[in-house]
């Protein structure tokens, strides 16, 4: 076929909308976790800031006389300087003369008293523009004025000639800022909520649940799919209910079951008792259910058993359903919460679980939002390691499985 | 064929016995000692069915050394610090005793429901803190220990040693009605709401010092007001003032206002009166005709260490992060007289001991050893609270933990007759709570007004009293 | 089950011994599990007397059935022969697993942990070898280069995992459990457990089978049920029992301590409603409303009270929530998956951003958000600031700077939540897209290109009805997580959650709060009941409207 020039301006056009929309809307995804990555690398002090600012920063100092000052762009006659400031600022607001407004005055904001008091201040039109009154003292007498500007003065100080100092509005000197991540705010959270613990957990608890999930669900996927026993199917449709309940009917007599057994408080009730799934069941017998029948029965008329049918011939082929599954089961161990949080004593740091950790560790920290998220980022970096790594898994084993 | 069917019996087997290889070792080598449930038996008549999962673990050897476990709800890492040092002298002390200490989950994590699952289960620790709203649920329920017996039999002890407002209703017997009867535990420590400041911003906005204003006796609601709009009228961002939102926030005004959540026999809302309305109307006030303030339910925390708010609501417990956020000057004030005076809340926490404990003796002499005055130094040293003894040294030795240089402020309000944080012994506490604070909210984000508050509130506030 | 070796007959007097052998066996067993029933029901179980009854019960009807096997066997029924095999496995089953937690195996996965903790580096092998072993794809067209990536990829994870487990000291744990087993109970468990395997595969045996006339279906059922039995009896034990037990916890007025039955009046409190007519709009709604009901909603005059207020606006903000997290999560997840489903360059990067949410699970990101949503120094307000201050740029235009109370005010609450979460699905929908999506053949599209039909008419009429089944399945399963949302408000809305005004009070929250907040367990327990119904029919009704679109 060929292609005019004008499909293809037409073709790049689309394309380079899909991609602007993409790109959009990739961004908005990635965002939050741009800001997470960012604030687990800050200063405390750099926290709270406003406006808010992505990147880590501190201040540059310079030393002057054993002492550390921040350094700051000043504009000066001599042009735009790097100054220290040696004293903060104190506010000045610059007010005009009601009566003549080329009359103006300079003053601290407490030397000058509201007119009727904050909450009900007079104002006056001035030239066209409606004012709030003040009145200030001036040469013995108390004069009416109106706000011209404010600003915040700062003393700032030549570093290479500290006798020079000169008295600059804050608000126009641009504080000199490096880049500065924090890397110990890895390590603090590490000595303070023992994530590296709860990660290893975490791992192991969802290691061992994906791997019974998967064999419990192919072992009963295919008893429902390719086994007639009495009661089959009347099972399976009480196994799709169950797919409905919403867990939390379970906690209260699960928790008590668990105090029966003395799991309470222990690893093995984040495990075992999940490795049994209605879900996975009901995919792997969906799968199962598309095999032809014919391989199976060769099967059987060479002698093979059951259990050699299942393993040489069923699984083999389920590839992508069982990846299907061990993606579901594996976000769902990684991330389930509320077991954990009535099943594990939050004290107990040996048997934590990463949503656990971050739930308590935000009690904990919430004063320093940079080590919360230097705890996120711990616990969203690990699988998202295992995403990349296995990217190919995770995503072409749902496709291929086309969900059915 | 059939004959291969048991390799599925072999296959459960070989499966199980992949776990016990790694999982066997342990049983013979006794496991760190938060992990085993001391007291996982609900009762001591707990009969030899306690299935048989409790045979492995490596029993304590009877008799003379016992375990005790004890928990708190701590904010950070440092109040963690303190409270394992703590745990180690005093377990240095005690002989014959190990103490355990658990540091519980926070606020967020739910701490006082996963204590409720586990002493339903019955292995919540022996001693454990709770707050004072929670003290008579726990009573009621007959969850925790009347320590009054061990407490006469204790010749050392005084109910008088404590701040009289938590000690009312910690020995308050629900049966009778009456207060002095009984002992549900011992305060942990006291605070009191100050307003932290943000000293830069209310120099910019000219206000007037809230401190000096203070000082004169003129911080009144007016003066308040005034502040809070000066600095809100720097504009952009800055908000004159904020508050977290729950109860004791809107509370506060409520009782500065002369009004009360209760009516004076705690049996009833008395949130419907001319002053509790006028309390909640001037906060109204502040967020809705002036709108001065950060959105109630919005965490003001965050915006007051940006330096965006001029006046911030809080207890004692918010010191530590402002040490650490804040990169302006800052201090606290006490709260601003209303109609009734400044009447700040008293907060508080207790010590209480399990009801199913097996060592009442001990526990009670933990408890004792919690609250004796050096070990109270050592946790408010960490500037999140107040001792919780009557004494002037404790007093003295807190002024000294700066910053806030105006440490006074939390110990005048101390003084004038704070409306003590209390639990609800004729209902339900969480109940009346949740009902006020719906209403409180839809008030405060301008979706009700005055008056349809004030004749729906206690509708269903009074539901929560039995 | 097809045999290949031909069928002989068992002389009768063998087949009644056997029979009769069998018989004598289920007798004793009943005779032991009717005296195990007497024993407990004798016992006393401090706290936990209802569980004891249970466990008669439960006793007792393996008692029965016991005895009924053994008849059933006498009489060479077949049917007696599938009764034993299901008790001898289920008694063996439970003499092992009794056997695994009296030498510690459970609690012992404890100090796997400990000691999985410093190893899990090790875990790098497993990765190490599977980037090996997936390298090797890149060589199809040399299949020995490809089959020796694979090989080597296969024994280096098997060999990383080795390492750990012996590192991780599975030997010296082999060797502990045998020493375990030295303990008198063990050792009982062991002979117990040794004891009804054998009987099991006594009867099990093709002899046995054919004694007992039993055919081709008999053994395929117990094929069957052998395959389902780990899933049945972890689902009976952790799934319908706990269920059940709940049930009966929703007629009591349990508070976790002590339970009282009360029948059905905790779902009586759920379901009361009442509808009144003010006399006038000025009137309160508490003088017409009968006593102990609360005004829920008024429509005109109209007062609507409630009971349990607090459910019903619980119920509601489940509906708007999951109403529109479904919309936003799906709609554009079906847009992104078409793009990425043309074939220009970089898609796999964008599958792969879009995906990250998913995984970041649903705690972290809630406590990210919760900054960002933060009404004056959060990225959210500024950054529509920003926006806005570009679009000032347009002559003509002036728009304020916005100052959301995103999560504070009772307007926007919930809908930051549902922005969250629909932000949070939006990725795995768009997977689950794209897999349907690349599911239907491109020569339709072809097809439909040279008959002249454009972009548009092609999603329309091709894309969109062979998406239906996917489109189903994303809609059904996006519905069934959304009914349930818990994490989301209560993590981001201060304890114990619910928001300004209930504005985020979902109803597990509600359930949470009611169970574990004010621990009123009974009736919480019934609130999961009609909480459960709600989303049955909901799931029926997706079902019903599924077979109108045809196949899954």
């Amino acid at each position: 076929m060929r292609r005019s020039p004008g499909y293809r301006l037409q073709k790049l056009l689309i394309n380079a909308g899909a991609y602007l929309v993409l790109a959009v809307f990739g961004f908005l995804i990635i965002f939050p976790f741009l800001f997470m990555f960012f604030t687990a690398l800050k200063l405390p002090t750099d926290v709270f800031r406003s406006p808010p600012r992505l990147l880590p920063m501190s201040p540059q100092t310079v030393t002057i006389d054993g002492q550390e000052f921040p350094l700051y762009l000043v504009e000066t006659e001599a042009g735009v300087e790097r100054l220290a400031r040696v004293a903060r600022g104190a506010p000045v607001v610059i007010f005009a003369s009601v009566e003549d407004p080329s009359q103006t005055f300079e003053r601290a904001p407490r030397e000058a008293r509201p007119v009727g008091g904050f909450t009900n201040q007079q104002t006056a039109l001035i030239d066209g523009q409606e004012r709030k009154l003040w009145e200030i003292e001036e040469a013995g007498r108390t004069i009416r004025v109106f706000e011209l500007s404010r600003a915040n003065l700062g003393r700032f100080a030549d570093p290479a000639n500290p006798e020079r100092t000169l008295d600059r509005s804050l608000n126009d000197a641009r504080p000199l800022e490096r880049l500065d991540p924090q890397i110990a705010n890895y390590q603090r959270v590490l000595e303070l909520q023992n994530i590296d613990r709860s990660l290893t957990n975490t791992m192991l608890v969802t290691i061992l649940v994906v791997l019974g999930q998967v064999t419990t669900s192919v072992l009963g996927g295919y008893a429902f799919a390719r086994l007639a026993f009495p009661g089959r199917d009347s099972l399976f449709l009480v196994y799709l209910g169950t797919i409905m309940i919403p867990f939390v009917v379970l906690i209260i007599p699960m928790y008590q079951l668990m105090v029966i057994i003395g799991w309470v408080d222990r690893i093995s009730s984040l495990i075992l008792p999940w490795i049994f799934t209605a879900y996975g069941t009901f995919l792997m017998r969906q799968f199962f259910l598309s095999i032809p029948k014919d391989l199976e029965e060769a099967a059987l008329m060479d002698g093979a058993s059951r259990l050699r049918i299942l393993w040489q011939v069923f699984v083999p082929l389920a590839g992508p359903a069982i990846a299907t599954q061990a993606t579901f089961t594996f976000l769902y161990a990684w991330n389930s919460f509320v077991w954990p949080l009535v099943v594990i004593n939050t004290g107990n740091f040996n048997n934590q679980v990463l949503t656990l950790s971050l739930m308590v560790l935000q009690g904990r920290a919430a004063d320093s939002p940079n080590l919360v998220m230097a705890g996120t980022t711990i616990a969203v970096a690990v699988p998202l390691l295992i995403f990349v790594l296995a990217q190919r898994y995770f995503v072409e084993g749902i496709a291929t499985t086309g969900i059915k | 064929m059939n004959r291969r069917l048991p390799w599925m019996i072999s296959l459960l087997a070989a499966m199980s016995l992949v776990l016990a290889a790694c999982g066997g070792a342990p049983a013979a080598q006794p496991t760190t000692a938060p992990a085993e449930p001391a007291t996982a038996a609900p009762a001591p008549t707990a009969a030899p069915t306690a299935a048989p999962t409790a045979a492995p673990t490596a029993a304590a050897p009877t008799g003379e050394q016992i375990t005790l476990r004890w928990r708190t709800r701590p904010d950070n890492q440092a109040e963690i610090d303190v409270y394992q040092t703590i745990s180690n002298d005093l377990d240095a002390e005690f002989d014959n005793v190990t103490l355990v200490y658990e540091p519980g989950g926070s606020e967020t994590a739910s701490y006082q429901d996963v204590l409720k699952t586990e002493l339903s289960a019955g292995t919540a620790p022996d001693v454990f803190w709770i707050p004072g709203t929670d003290i008579a649920d726990f009573a009621t329920r007959g969850l925790i220990l009347n320590l009054r017996e061990l407490a006469d039999a204790d010749s050392d002890y005084r109910d008088a040693d404590f701040y009289p407002g938590p000690m009312f209703h910690l020995t308050f017997n629900p049966e009778t009605g009456k207060t002095g009867e009984t002992l549900w535990g011992l305060p942990r420590d006291v605070s009191t709401f100050v307003l932290y400041l943000n000293l830069d911003l209310l120099e910019q906005a000219g206000a007037p010092d809230p401190r000096e204003l203070a000082r004169e006796g003129k911080w009144d609601w007016d003066a308040f007001v005034e502040t809070a709009v000066a600095v809100n009228n720097l504009g952009g961002d800055i908000k004159g003032f904020g508050m977290n939102a729950w109860w004791a926030n809107p509370g506060l005004f409520i009782n500065s206002a002369g009004g009360s959540f209760f009516n004076e026999e705690r049996t009833a809302c008395a949130l419907d009166t001319d002053e509790a309305v006028e309390g909640v109307a001037f906060t109204s006030r502040l967020y809705n005709e002036l709108k001065v303030a950060v959105p109630y339910g919005e965490d003001s925390e965050p915006p007051f260490l940006a330096g965006n708010v001029g006046m911030f609501l809080n207890g004692r417990w918010a010191t530590p992060g402002m040490r650490s956020g804040a990169r302006f000057n800052w201090d606290v004030v006490e709260v601003p007289a209303g109609p009734d005076g400044a009447r700040s809340w008293l907060f508080w926490g207790a010590y209480v001991v399990n009801a199913n404990t097996k060592h009442p003796q001990e526990s009670w002499e933990l408890i004792r050893a919690l609250t004796r005055a050096d070990v109270q130094g050592k946790i408010s040293e960490l500037g999140a609270n107040i001792p919780s003894r009557v004494s002037d040294e404790a007093i003295d030795a807190f002024l000294t933990f700066t910053p806030p240089e105006n440490n006074q402020a939390f110990i005048n309000l101390l003084k004038n007759d704070p409306a003590v944080e209390g639990p609800l012994w004729a209902g339900s506490w969480p109940e009346f709570d949740k009902a006020m604070g719906d209403k409180i909210t839809a008030v405060l984000n301008g979706d009700l007004s005055i008056a349809d508050y004030r004749a729906t509130v206690c509708d269903e506030a009074n539901l929560a009293f039995k | 089950m097809a045999t290949t070796t031909a069928q002989r007959p068992v002389p009768a007097e063998r087949a009644t011994l056997i029979a009769r052998l069998g018989a004598a066996w289920q007798g004793l067993l009943a005779a032991g599990l009717a005296l195990a029933a007497w024993g407990m029901s004798q016992a006393t179980w401090a706290q936990r007397d209802g569980l004891r009854l249970v466990a008669v019960a439960l006793i007792g009807l393996g008692a029965l059935s016991s005895l009924l096997a053994a008849g059933l066997m006498l009489r060479r029924n077949r049917r007696g022969r599938l009764l034993g095999l299901a008790l001898n496995y289920v008694l063996a089953i439970g003499c092992l697993l009794s056997l695994l937690g009296t030498l510690g195996v459970y609690t012992g996965l404890d100090e796997v942990a400990n000691r999985f903790y410093p190893r899990a580096w090790l875990l790098i092998g497993v990765l190490a070898g599977f980037l090996i072993a997936s390298s090797g794809d890149r060589f199809a067209d040399a299949p020995r280069v490809q089959a020796a990536y694979h090989r080597t990829g296969r024994w280096v994870m098997i060999g990383s995992v080795v390492v750990l487990a012996l590192s991780m000291g599975a030997l010296q744990g082999l060797v502990t459990l045998l020493l375990g087993l030295r303990q008198p109970v063990a050792l009982a468990l062991l002979a117990g457990a040794s004891l009804f395997g054998a009987a099991f595969w006594l009867l099990w045996r093709p002899q046995t089978a054919r004694a007992f006339g039993a055919g081709e279906r008999d053994a395929v059922a117990i094929s069957g049920y052998l395959f389902i039995a780990p899933n049945l009896l972890g689902f009976l034990l952790f799934f319908a029992g706990p269920l059940l037990f709940s049930l009966y916890l929703s007629f009591t007025n349990s508070d976790g301590f002590r339970a009282e039955f009360v029948g059905p009046r905790n779902y009586a409190t759920i379901f009361s409603l009442e509808v009144v007519r003010l006399e006038s709009s000025s009137q309160r709604a508490s003088e017409v409303l009968s006593p102990g009901f609360v005004e829920l909603n008024r429509i005109g005059n109209l007062v609507i009270g409630a009971r349990d207020r607090l459910f019903w606006i619980a119920l509601w903000n489940t509906v708007v929530y999951c109403f529109w997290v479904t919309i936003l999560s799906v709609v554009p997840a079906l847009l992104i998956a078409t793009i990425l489903n043309s074939k220009i360059p970089g898609m796999t990067f964008f599958r792969a951003i879009y995906f990250i949410p998913s995984i970041a699970g649903v705690v972290g990101v809630a406590v990210i958000w919760k900054w960002l949503y933060n009404s004056n120094i959060g990225f959210l307000n500024y950054g529509i600031n920003q926006v806005l201050g570009v679009i000032n740029l347009l002559p003509g235009v002036e728009l304020g700077p916005v100052n959301i109370p995103w999560l504070a005010s009772q307007q926007t609450a919930l809908a930051s939540i549902i922005i969250m979460a629909a932000w949070q699905l939006l990725g795995f929908n768009t997977i689950l897209f794209l897999a349907g999506l690349q599911g239907i053949p491109n020569d339709v599209y072809e097809a439909a290109t040279i008959d002249g039909a454009g972009a548009w008419q092609r999603f329309r009429s091709i894309t969109l009805p062979l998406l239906g089944p996917t489109t189903f399945f994303v809609v059904t399963t996006t519905l069934i997580t959304t009914l349930q949302v818990f994490s989301e408000p209560f993590v981001m809305t201060p304890p114990p959650g619910g928001g300004p005004n209930n504005a985020t009070l979902t109803s597990v929250l509600y359930l949470y709060q009611r169970g574990f907040n004010r621990f009123e367990q009974g009736y919480a327990a019934a609130v999961a009941w009609v909480l459960f119904l709600f989303i049955f029919a909901v799931t029926i009704v997706q079902f019903r409207m599924q077979r109108r679109y045809g196949e899954m």
